[in-house]
């Protein structure tokens, strides 16, 4: 459960997230800057995580997720943002995945999501 | 046709009636000498000629005036058989019975004259056609024996191919006639009221008409036994002279209702008539109830458009809807347009005398209409304004979210790291961690900021998601007793939010509430927010606060927002808004 795709438009994002997550013992196993890339990488490495950033510049994060969890095997996806998770709410509550605030982003926060989650 | 022209026609009509009844006398011919037969003959053509004469004048734009006197015409024109000449006697025969599609052309064309629908035209030719030919054959087969005179045009076969064809064409000539007849029944039905006015006298009067062509024809074919010829053609004559005041009465009473417009002048003079009760006069005076009265005021583009009693912008009818428009002007100018059933365009004197009448009213209920509009034009463009403004703040959000926001996220992520590299160098660390500290606050305020200008969990989740999260963050306990699920116009969502989020932070920033209570109801056309706190009260909606803004807010929208604000006994703020689809 450590092989991770980080999924963001920003590349200072990626570069934070690459250094945060790495530091915390996750293998960074691709990156992808929009929902098409996102669907391919997921394809061709299949991580267990994937980092998903909910405002993509081709598509929304959530229709990105229901496109992911088809993929087997079905990777764990976790949304991220610069808002906070209440503007989500509606579509959180529907589609019940984890999300993190990019500033709260940690590997600690991340593995405490998917030991909840699975 | 000019009224000129009528009065000389119609002279020139009693020039041919006067000598063709004088004829018989004169010359002494045997058969019409006899009174009796004489007027049975000479009444219904006469009386064809005068109401269509009286027809042509009442109503200049119609041709049923002069269509009917053709009947006339036509029908006198047998007259000339009583010339003694064996030929003009048989061109007198020949013509015998040519008045009856013209007849039939009158009743399918009756009111105005003229065969508008496709159906109509096939069923008049087809008359024409039909009489045209039987005329043909049995003029060309008819050998009369004495005291007749010789058919000079009989030059076919003999009295027998003669009977036979009479017998034959009869039959048909019946299927014609009930054609006819079921025209005119279809155009009873398709008629609005006022139309219908116009054609009961009418078909009342051709009935007897009917019935008798009906006879008389069965009875040539021997269908019938030996009904008594000359009984059938008494019968018949009267039946005929009664047609054209069948005509003429639908024609009066047309005049009859200009009786009415007297009771219009009453009625409108009694009350002080508001806009909507003009039409329902109108309708009642002129018997059309789709009556109703558009009026011109300027638009707001600069231009002019109609607009119903209401204000609202109502289209003129097209053509060929059923509906016609007669325009109300003043100094020249149109001001208003009546917009009525096609049919009482044939009675262009009733519309102009009801305009006169109604003139005042008309003038009255404009300008009401005017104002109206007006209003209802401020409303949209008040409306608009506020949704301007709210998709300009959403834009503001989006990019302060997508640049700025981003922007010093990236730097907040560069100095961590750069914090998380600095091993060892306490100086190093303890300023980028300051740094870094200084920048989460300069993004949460930011953050505030863009949901101080829209709430992006608005647009994305929800009226009821964005109020929990409001009733979160408030700085007074919440408690969110009722809110609708569903998705609501984006106008509706942003007031109802506004209402909640202004309200509560009144509680906690002025009221010093200890708790508040939030419930947002949704009914069929009704959204109800209402938010009650237990402060100290005293808020009031006028005094240019927050409230002020919320109160426009909610006006633009056609709501209404009550502030209770007693002095030490907390507040409650309550907002209808028209929800409604």
């Amino acid at each position: 459960m450590n092989r991770i795709v980080i999924v963001d438009d920003h590349p200072a994002f990626r570069a934070w997230a690459r250094a945060v997550l790495a530091a915390d013992g996750f293998r960074i196993a691709g990156e992808a800057v929009d929902a098409a890339s996102a669907v391919a990488e997921v394809q061709a490495v299949r991580p267990d995580v994937v980092l998903l950033d909910v405002q993509l510049p081709d598509a929304d994060g959530f229709a990105v997720a229901d496109a992911l969890l088809a993929a087997r095997p079905r990777p764990a996806i976790i949304l991220t943002s610069s808002r906070d998770a209440a503007a989500y709410a509606a579509d959180l509550a529907r589609t019940g995945l984890p999300f993190i605030s990019k500033e709260d982003l940690s590997g600690s926060a991340i593995r405490t999501m998917l030991g909840g989650g699975a | 046709m000019s009224r000129r022209w009528l009065i000389l026609t119609g002279l020139a009509g009693l020039v041919i009636l006067i000598p063709s009844l004088a004829t018989p006398f004169v010359t002494g011919n045997a058969w019409p000498t006899d009174i009796t037969v004489t007027m049975a003959w000479a009444i219904p053509g006469g009386s064809f000629l005068i109401v269509g004469w009286i027809a042509a004048w009442r109503r200049p734009h119609s041709r049923i005036g002069l269509l009917m006197m053709a009947v006339g015409l036509v029908w006198f024109a047998t007259g000339i058989s009583w010339v003694p000449n064996a030929l003009v006697w048989s061109a007198g025969w020949a013509l015998q019975d040519m008045w009856a599609p013209v007849l039939a052309h009158v009743f399918v064309s009756f009111p105005s004259g003229r065969l508008r629908a496709r159906r109509d035209r096939l069923v008049v030719a087809l008359a024409y056609g039909w009489a045209l030919a039987v005329d043909l054959a049995n003029t060309l087969t008819w050998h009369p024996v004495p005291p007749w005179d010789h058919n000079v045009f009989g030059v076919l076969g003999s009295q027998h191919l003669n009977d036979e064809i009479t017998r034959v064409t009869s039959v048909a000539t019946v299927a014609v006639v009930a054609l006819v007849v079921g025209t005119v029944i279809s155009h009873w039905r398709q008629a609005t009221p006022p139309g219908r006015r116009v054609l009961v006298p009418v078909l009342w009067a051709s009935a007897p008409t009917g019935v008798w062509v009906a006879v008389a024809h069965l009875s040539d074919a021997g269908l019938l036994g030996g009904a008594p010829a000359r009984l059938v053609t008494g019968v018949g004559m009267v039946a005929a002279a009664a047609l054209p005041f069948g005509f003429l009465a639908g024609l009066l009473r047309t005049r009859l209702g200009r009786g009415a417009v007297g009771d219009l002048v009453v009625e409108l003079g009694r009350r002080a008539a508001p806009a909507e009760h003009l039409d329902a006069a109108l309708a009642r005076v002129l018997g059309d109830p789709a009556i109703r009265v558009l009026y011109r005021v300027p638009s707001a583009s600069g231009g002019v458009v109609y607009v119903d009693a209401a204000g609202q912008p109502a289209p003129l009818p097209q053509a060929g809807t059923g509906q016609a428009v007669t325009t109300v002007d003043q100094g020249g100018e149109p001001v208003a347009a009546l917009v009525h059933d096609a049919a009482l365009a044939d009675e262009p004197e009733l519309l102009e005398a009801t305009v006169a009448a109604a003139r005042l009213a008309i003038d009255n209920a404009r300008l009401q209409a005017e104002v109206r509009a007006q209003l209802a034009e401020v409303r949209a463009s008040r409306a608009r304004i506020l949704r301007a403004g709210d998709v300009e703040r959403q834009r503001i959000e989006r990019n302060l979210h997508d640049g700025a926001q981003q922007r010093l996220l990236a730097l907040s992520f560069a100095l961590r790291m750069a914090e998380s590299r600095a091993d060892g160098n306490a100086e190093l660390t303890a300023a980028l961690g300051d740094a870094a500290q200084e920048l989460k606050e300069a993004l949460s305020e930011l953050r505030e900021l863009a949901q101080g200008l829209h709430p992006a969990i608005l647009t994305r989740s929800g009226l009821a998601a964005a109020v929990r999260a409001a009733a979160r963050r408030a700085s007074v306990p919440t408690e969110l007793t009722e809110v609708p699920e569903g998705r609501l116009p984006p106008d509706v969502e942003a007031a109802a939010y506004y209402v909640v989020s202004e309200a509560l932070a009144n509680a906690g920033k002025h009221a010093s509430a200890t708790q508040a209570r939030v419930s947002i109801r949704r009914s069929a056309e009704v959204l109800r927010v209402q938010v009650a706190d237990d402060g100290v009260g005293g808020a009031d909606a006028a005094a240019g606060s927050g409230l002020t803004g919320l109160a426009d807010r909610v006006a633009a929208l056609g709501g209404t927002l009550r502030v209770t604000s007693p002095p030490g006994a907390g507040t409650v703020v309550t907002a209808e808004l028209p929800c409604g689809a």
